[in-house]
Order: C-alpha cells, then structure tokens, then sequence
C-alpha cells in the first residue's frame, strides 16, 4: 500500500509528516516505467540466451550481458537519484565529455570489422558512441531550454545543429553509420517541442528528404548498370553524384554564392522573390552536398542493404537473404510460436546477427504473435511514459530531456523492429534493452534513470 | 519560448506520430505472423529439411509362369559428403575421384561444387560398375566424404527379350517432370519410358523412401529427422509365355530382318508372345558404358536405320495381302453370294471389267486353271477372289472387316497404338475420285489401301480360330503388392462376336488347314497338330514384298493364334511359316524343348522325348 505511486501522492500533498528523502523518492517514483523497461529486459536476456544456444561459447553472451544489465542497474539508480539539473549548470562539460569520448575512441578504440568505435577494458568494451547520443540529449536540452525564446529565428537553430553534425561528423569517421541516424529524430523532436518555427522545420526535413533521396538513387544506379546505359539522362545525373572532390568543391561555391546573395538582398531589404527559388535551389545543393559525404562513407554492403530494402528478391541469397530470412523467421512463429528455446531458423543460423540487430524475429519465432506483440506495447508505453513525464516536468529542461529520451527509445524500436520486418533498411540499430550489446544496454538503462530522475523531481519546486 | 498549451499540443503531436509508427508495426506484425503465419512455417520448415532419397526396388515383372523378365540388381550408389575438408584435401580427393571414375577433373568440380558450396550429401554417382566400386572402396582412405551404398536398380535378366513390351527406364526429363512434380516425381528419378514400364510406372515404381536431414543455414546436415524405408513396387504378372516368346524372337532372329510376331490365346485374348524385330536391350539405360559386352551406349539406339525402338507388333501398319483373304471368304460364304463349289479359271492374271481390261496379275503367273473355293484359299489365287470380290462388293467385306475389330486399335493398351486401315466406299465421299471395281478388286486380295498392323492380324486370326469371339488382346495376368496380395487381376474381356453360320465356319477351318496340308503354308505343317494357317504377301513398292503368315492350331480346339509379320520376308510360306511353326510347337507340345539343347542334361541318351 505504502508503494503505491497513487498512495504517496495523496499523502505526500497533504504534508502530514515529513518524508525522509528515500521515502520521498520512492513515494515519486515512476513504477510503470520501471517495471516496463524491468519486463523488457527480461524478455532481452532470455532472448539473448536464447539466441546464443547456437554458439560453443553461449555462457559468454548471456554472462556479458548480464553483467551489462547489472551495471546499467547502478546506473539506473545514480542517475534517478541525481537531480538531472545539474546538467543544465554543466551544459559545456557535458558536451565537452561526449565529443571526447568520440575523440578519443578514434585515436584509442579498437577495430573491429573495419570499424573503430569501441574501447576494450578487460573482456569488456565500450562503445562511447552510445553514451553520447544520452549526452547529446542532455545538451541538445539544456541549450535549447536555455535559449527556447530565440528559437523562432532561423540562425538560432546553427548551434544545435552544429552539436548534431559534430557528433555525427566524429560517428562518421570511426565509420558507423547507422548510429548517426538517431540524432536527426531527436534534434527534430527537441527544437519541435521546444517551440521552433514549424516552417523552419520542414525546411530542415526538406534538407533531409533530399540528401537521403540523393543517397537512395545514387546507390540504385549504382547497382542498376543496365539501367544506366540505356538511359543517358541518367548516366549523366549518376555521374555528377559520383564524381569525388571536385564535384563536392564545385557544388559547395555554388552554395556559398547563393548563400552569400541571399544574406546580402536580404540585409540590403530587398524584396525580390526569384530569392525564395534561389534559397530552394541553394537547399537542394546543400542536401545534395551532405548526402555526398554520406556516400562516400558509407560501405558497399551498406549501401546495398538499402537496396535490399526496396526489393529483397533483387539478391536473395545476398543483401537481401536478411531481410527474407528475418520475415520467415518472425512469421514461422505464428500466434504461440515454436516454444522457448526451439527456434529453427535461428538455431540452424538462417538468420543473422540474431542475438543483436534481429533478437526480435527470435522472440517472434520462439514465442509467437503473443510474446512479440506485447513488447511492441511494452515499447509503446515506455515512450508513453517518457512523453508523460515529458508533460509534467517541473520544467522544460526536464520535458526536452524527456523528450528527446522518448524519441531515441521509439527511434531505435520503430527502425528495428520495421527492419525485422522488411518494412525499413537494414541500418544495423539495436532494439534497446533486448538486443546483446553491453553499451547499449548500459546507456538505455542510464536513460531511463535520467528519465525516473526528471519523472521524481516533478513535485519539487 | 512556447506556451505551455502550445508545448503540451507539440508534446502529444510528437507522440501522436510515433504512435502512429507502432500502429503499423503492429499490423504488420499481425500480418506476418498471424496471416501469413502459415507460409512462413512452411518456409521455415523448408529451410531447415533436405532430403536425401532411396531408390525403391522396381516390383518385378514376370510371364505367365511367374518366371522374371524384369527384375531386380544390386548396384552401387556413391555418395559425397563434403566434410570440412581444406581446399588442397579437396582437390586431391576430386583428383583420385576423377581418376577412378574415369571423368575429366573440371566436370567433377562442376559437379560438386553446389554440394561442397552448402556442404551437403549428394548422389555424385547412379549405378557404379562393381569396378569401380570396388576401387573406390580399396581407396576408402584416401577418399574422405566418399562413400558407397547398394541399392537394388532394375535390371532386364533376358536382355532385348520382349523389350518392347516390357519397355526401358531413363531419367525423367523437365517436360514431363512438369506434370509429374504433384505426384512427387524429382529430378533424377528413372521413370518408365515405353511398354509396361511407362503404363505401370506409378505401381512398379514402388514407394521412395529416404532421410529427411535438418541442416543449417549453410547446408550442414544437423540431424537426421525421419527415415522412410523404401517400399518395393508392385508385381507384374503379364500374359506372356516365356517359352513361347523366346521361341518366337529365336526364330524371328534367324531371319535377319525386321519384323514382328503376336501369339495370342484364342479363347481368352491372352498374348502370349510380343516380339518386334530388331530389339534392343533395355539394360543399355541402366548400366554403365562398358559394363554390357555389346554396349553401343542408348544413344545409337534412336539413330540406327532400322529403327529398334519402334514398335512393329502395335505400330507398323502394312497391306495384309492374302491374309486379308479369310475375311473375304467368310463374308462370302455367309452371304451366299458365292458357294464353295463355285469355279472360276484362273489365266495368272484378272482383267477388270472383261477382257482387254486392266490386268491383276495373280501370283501363280501360269494361271491355277479351274478351281473352286476351297482350293482358291489353299493356293491364294488372286484371280479367284476378284471375282468374288466384284460379286460381293465392298460393303460386305468392310463391314465384316470391321466386325473383327480390323481398322481399329485393338485396345492392348501399348503407347502409340495404330489403328490399321479398312477402306471403302466412305473414304471418298469428300473426294472426286469414286470407288471403282479396281479397288474392290485389289482389297478382295488385301492389297491397296488396306493396311494391317501385326496385332491386329493376331487379333483377326485369334478371333477366326474361337470362331468369331472377340476377345481384347491382354497383356497383364495379374498385379500383386511386394507382399503377395492381389491388387488387381485382368479376366479374359469378351469385347464383340462376330456372328457366322457354323458352316461358315467349319468352312473356312477346313481351307486353312488345307492351306497348311497341301497348299502355300505347308512349312508349318506339324505332325499330329492340324494347324490351320493363311500366308500373306504385301506388295511393297519401296523393295522386297514382306511376308505375312497367319496360323492356329489345333484347329479342332485352337489353343493358340499367331501372326508372324516379315520385312522384306518375300513369301509368307517361305519366311513366316517355320515361324509359326516353332511358336506352335514351343505352345503345344509341351515337354519338347526345341531339339536338343537342354536333352543332354536332364534326359538320358538314348530316351529321346518327343520326334
């Protein structure tokens, strides 16, 4: 009874008897959230466990993992019990904390698979790249609380921008680019909610749309050379889009011309409107100038996932076998699925990267429509919490925290579990709590303290 | 800064939308595994079993006495397993492989390579010569992942003996495993090809059997899950006489032509002896080249001149010639229309329409004189039956052509059956030619557009001896299942009468046995037997005429008909009668052994059996 969050609210608001601050933040604490993200991981460790039965090894995944759960636990609760406000006091710190991490994973880490993004202590490594997008948060919050009333202004936006490409700049160069996804929802849902011009937004979501769109068909012609000798136009576009520095060089003055012109009428308070169409023009070429450095980072193997994506059967024993495999996978489990433990495609190792990017197809096999279905709604209600304490915060410092932590946890959910299911690319992102991965685990559980943390203080003016 | 309402819409704007992403995970999800649950087992259930499969025993096939005519060897089946062999393993084991199989390197590498590519078991070898088993299993050591089982394979114990009924086996090809792949046909399954073998395919070819193996993504046989035993086919029990058939194709052989021999039994429609010549020997499908003394390998068969897989017995059709002669005289003789006592003079030829006409010449170029019925059949004067021919008219004889069956396929069930030709006024109906006494003249003596095949003078014979019963020419006794039990069993079928006066029948089975007494088929003449016989000779343009020779015997109480038909055989009396002769013979006189070759061993000297 004691427990009961609904309890202590009642008695804490009629302040009968001073509360000993455990008491007081028990009496706040946000169970659903708790128990829910408690249930998820449950699900993950039995389904880490199973899905590395396969391997001579499997004590060790379950053993890692465990250890992970357990520290990201400690986690959990330092990071509850700490007043999240003393991150707006020490924005700088904080932002200085995570690039360096970035940093130095890239002079320090370890390689593995041709990508430098983890740092090994004992049997254990760390990515720091799952740490920083917490971080990121953090800071995206705390500027944008801070500077919330020039949020209307166009330039305003620059430096949130700048902290994302900073941190997707050094993300990109360990290469990894799956990770840098997450920080355009989060930056979106953060200046959105923090009350930047919507228009503003769209035009940002405009950039994106092009420079994702550039990436996707110059990836497609890439792979479609049949398609490119019969047709010269084409030819002619994929060439431009393929073409190295120069191009990049070239398309970069333009911009700087237009954008140069742009600012000039616009200080000399011309009116003149073909300015809208250069602004447009200049738009594109900046979008197509990001999607070219994607490009060229990106991997073959990457870039052919995406194309996978649009038509698994192009490659089905290649790119797209993922893709297929995990769609049986998940479907053979039916309503009740195969039982615990008694995956096939996933034993006989069908499916890859089952104990990671695709554990939720073994949850589907194993434990059917029922299992898999109710850890969509567990997902669902742990965004529904972090946007409810989003909602109660006793500021926007802590609503944008929230925020930005909702929209990494329904990010990271949505675009997994949509992969596992051929509905999106296979951009290689965890789902949280379930999939193996000690960083992962370990940040989401650090996330979700900050969250508690926010969800407590909510009383407390 | 917002306001708070205006922050509180954005909030639930925010997550409005992503509500709306786990809306459609959620349907898709529902999609995947509820509605499309099912499939996506099947696919999984795909993917984790391979089979590996087990050649059933073919059922036996076996003449009337259940001796074999097809049954049963043991062979050898090598396996490759590729084991986690290195590569340079791998080559010396392709190597050694190539050298003992007596295949080229590169064509075994092919040949692996999608088994060593997934790791899995593969049939790398059908029907190894004991040889090469052998030097397989001498080098067992050196030749990791190889292995070699048995397995029992179809094997023909008379070699060409009655191939074409029996039929071969050959693997399936994709057209026809199109259809067959709902029946569970695979792609390297022999399935029958011609003969009983094609027609009982489904029932001789037994049950398959088998491993189903869980493998793993790469192929690698995890474990095995089921194993079905093969089930032997069923058994064959045909109509044929082995002894009859091997006295049939041994005297048909002698004559070093093409040709084709029926016996059936008259009183049951039973076919006795099936023979076309030349034959092959179905063996030459199944075994490896080389391992057959006289191995020309199956391709030659199909491009050889004279046509060995072609069935003469059901599928050549000639002019019956005289044979047709029987028809001619019983729908004379029923129809009253001519009476044997009748005479007409025989020059050695027939001019239509009167003297000065066109003339038919008749065999004897002398001219038989004056003869009457009886003799005209003995000596097969052409001239006798133009007359009666012209006095009949053709509608007679086609009517009662057809009434024996002839003109039609007889129904013996083999592929590719003809049906022959009966002609008659009809066949001119849509034409401008008319039907003139020339031709009612040359069909009276068989010759024309009449055309038989060698069943179906079996057929016509068979039908005279039981004195008008028709009974469908049968090859199939009786089919029983591997354990013995009947499945099915074929009872002589009463498929038409044909309904003569006694004394036209008695009529006739007195000529015919004259004919084989003192007229033109007396080289099968049989001491103690009458045997009642019709020669026929088909006019063929192309070259040599071909030679016709019906017979039964004993006329009193027929127990056997034969039709014996010769390419190029010249004269029926000439080449087909020591045919029948010795068929008849091999039918009637029962413990007679043609002469000599088995006395010595089982019967003291100086005790001759038999003449």
């Amino acid at each position: 009874m004691a427990n009961d969050p609904l309890f202590s609210l009642v008695y804490s608001l009629s302040g009968q008897k001073e509360l000993t601050p455990l008491r007081r933040f028990l009496r706040h604490f946000d169970w659903v959230l708790f128990l829910d993200v408690m249930f998820l991981c449950l699900v993950g460790l039995l389904m880490v466990y199973s899905a590395s039965l396969r391997f001579s090894h499997s004590g060790a995944f379950i053993g890692k993992q465990l250890a992970a759960f357990a520290g990201g636990m400690v986690a959990l609760f330092i990071f509850a019990t700490l007043n999240y406000q003393i991150f707006s006091q020490h924005l700088k710190m904080v932002l200085g904390i995570s690039l360096s991490l970035l940093l130095m994973v890239l002079l320090l880490g370890n390689q593995y698979r041709g990508t430098k993004a983890w740092f090994s202590i004992g049997p254990f490594s760390f990515q720091p790249a799952e740490l920083s997008k917490l971080l990121a948060v953090l800071v995206l919050a705390g500027w944008c609380d801070r500077h919330s009333r020039e949020l209307g202004n166009l330039k305003t936006l620059l430096t949130p921008f700048l902290i994302v490409l900073g941190h997707i700049g050094l993300i990109m160069l360990q290469p990894d680019f799956g990770s840098t996804l997450v920080y355009f929802p989060i930056l979106l849902a953060i200046l959105f909610t923090a009350g930047a011009n919507v228009f503003h937004l769209m035009i940002i979501l405009l950039y994106g749309l092009i420079a994702g769109s550039v990436l996707l068909l110059h990836t497609y012609l890439s792979l479609s050379p049949a398609f490119l000798e019969a047709h010269p136009f084409w030819e002619y576009i994929y060439s431009g889009m393929r073409l190295g520095k120069e191009f990049l060089i070239i398309q970069l003055i333009f911009a700087a011309v237009f954008a140069f012109a742009y600012w000039f009428l616009r200080e000399m308070r011309f009116r003149i409107y073909w300015i809208f169409f250069l602004s447009t023009y200049d738009h594109i070429f900046i979008g197509w100038f990001s999607s070219s450095i994607y490009a060229n980072s990106i991997k073959n193997y990457q870039r052919k996932r995406l194309i996978a994506f649009f038509n698994p059967s192009i490659d089905p024993m290649g790119s797209g076998y993922h893709v297929i495999q995990s769609m049986v996978t998940l479907g053979s489990g039916k309503i009740f699925g195969k039982g615990l433990f008694s995956s096939t495609q996933g034993r006989l190792g069908f499916l890859p990267e089952q104990h990671t990017d695709f554990i939720f197809s073994i949850l589907g096999e194993e434990l059917g429509f029922v299992a898999s279905g109710t850890v969509i709604i567990l997902y669902l209600i742990l965004i529904w919490r972090a946007f409810a304490i989003a909602g109660n915060a006793r500021d926007r410092f802590g609503s944008l925290i929230a925020v930005g932590i909702g929209t990494m946890f329904a990010f990271y959910a949505i675009l997994n579990i949509a992969m596992v299911m051929g509905m999106a690319p296979v951009a290689g992102l965890p789902l949280p709590f379930l999939s193996y991965g000690g960083s992962a685990m370990f940040s989401s559980l650090m996330a979700v303290g900050v969250l508690l943390s926010v969800s407590a203080r909510r009383y407390t003016y | 800064m917002v306001s708070s309402t205006e922050f509180e819409k954005r909030l639930s704007f925010v997550l409005i939308v992503i509500s709306f992403f786990f809306g459609f995970l959620f349907i898709r999800l529902f999609y995947l595994q509820v509605v499309q649950g099912a499939n996506m087992r099947t696919i999984a259930e795909a993917n984790r079993t391979s089979l590996l499969f087990e050649r059933a025993p073919r059922g036996l096939i076996l003449d009337r006495s259940g001796q074999v005519l097809a049954s049963n060897r043991q062979t050898f089946l090598i396996l490759f397993t590729p084991l986690e062999l290195n590569k340079d393993i791998l080559a010396k084991v392709i190597r050694r492989l190539a050298n003992i199989l007596n295949v080229k390197e590169e064509d075994l590498e092919r040949k692996l390579a999608p088994a060593i590519k997934h790791s899995s078991m593969v049939r790398l070898l059908d029907r190894a010569s004991r040889a090469t088993a052998f030097a397989l299993e001498e080098q067992k050591p050196n030749l990791p992942g190889v292995s070699v089982v048995t397995e029992m394979q179809r094997s023909y114990p008379n070699g060409a003996l009655a191939a074409h009924l029996l039929g071969y086996l050959s693997q399936v090809n994709a057209g026809e495993l199109q259809e067959l792949r709902q029946e569970g046909y695979q792609a390297d399954w022999l399935i029958g090809k011609m003969g009983l073998e094609k027609i009982y395919d489904r029932i001789l070819r037994g049950e398959y059997g088998g491993m189903r193996i869980e493998v793993d993504a790469s192929g690698r046989s995890v474990k095995i899950l089921d194993r079905k035993k093969a089930v032997s086919g069923y058994q064959i029990k045909t109509t044929l006489d082995l002894k009859i058939q091997k006295a049939a194709e041994d005297a048909l052989a002698e004559t070093k032509k093409p040709g084709a021999v029926v016996a059936m039994d008259p009183k049951t429609g039973e076919v006795l002896a099936f023979v076309s010549a030349p034959s092959f020997d179905p063996n030459v499908f199944l075994y490896t080249r080389g391992e057959l003394a006289d191995q020309e390998g199956p391709g030659s068969l199909v491009t050889r001149e004279d046509l060995p897989l072609f069935n003469r017995a059901t599928q050549g059709m000639f002019p019956p010639g005289s044979i047709f002669k029987i028809i001619v005289a019983a729908a004379a003789i029923e129809s009253k229309k001519v009476s044997p006592a009748d005479t007409y003079f025989c020059p050695g030829y027939f001019a239509l329409g009167g003297p000065g006409g066109k003339k038919i010449s008749c065999w004897k170029k002398t001219g038989h004189g004056t003869v009457n019925f009886s003799e005209a059949i003995l000596n097969s004067c052409n001239v006798y039956f133009c007359h009666v021919g012209l006095k009949l008219g053709p509608d007679l004889i086609e009517r009662l052509s057809k009434k024996f069956g002839l003109g039609a396929p007889t129904g013996l069930g083999l592929a590719g059956e003809k049906s022959g030709y009966i002609p008659g006024r009809g066949m001119f109906k849509k034409g401008n030619r008319h039907w003139y006494d020339g031709d009612t003249a040359n069909m009276s003596i068989g010759q024309g557009t009449v055309l038989f095949t060698p069943i179906q003078a079996a057929l016509m014979i068979s039908v005279m001896a039981s004195h008008g019963k028709i009974y469908q020419p049968q090859i199939i006794k009786e089919i029983r299942t591997p354990e013995g039990e009947l499945y099915e069993e074929f009872n002589p079928k009463l498929v038409g009468e044909v309904d003569l006066a006694d004394s036209t029948w008695s009529f006739l089975d007195q000529a015919l046995a004259r004919v084989v007494g003192e007229g033109t088929a007396q080289g099968a003449k049989i001491p103690g037997i009458t045997v009642g016989a019709k020669t026929g000779t088909a006019q063929n343009p192309q070259g040599k005429d071909h030679a016709w020779f019906v017979a039964y015997a004993p006329v009193e109480d027929p127990k056997i008909a034969v039709a014996v038909f010769v390419e190029h055989g010249i004269k029926g009396g000439v080449a087909g009668a020591p045919i029948a002769k010795r068929i008849i013979e091999a039918a009637l006189l029962n413990q007679v052994e043609s002469p000599a070759s088995s006395k010595k061993i089982f019967v003291s000297e100086g005790e001759p059996i038999g003449d």
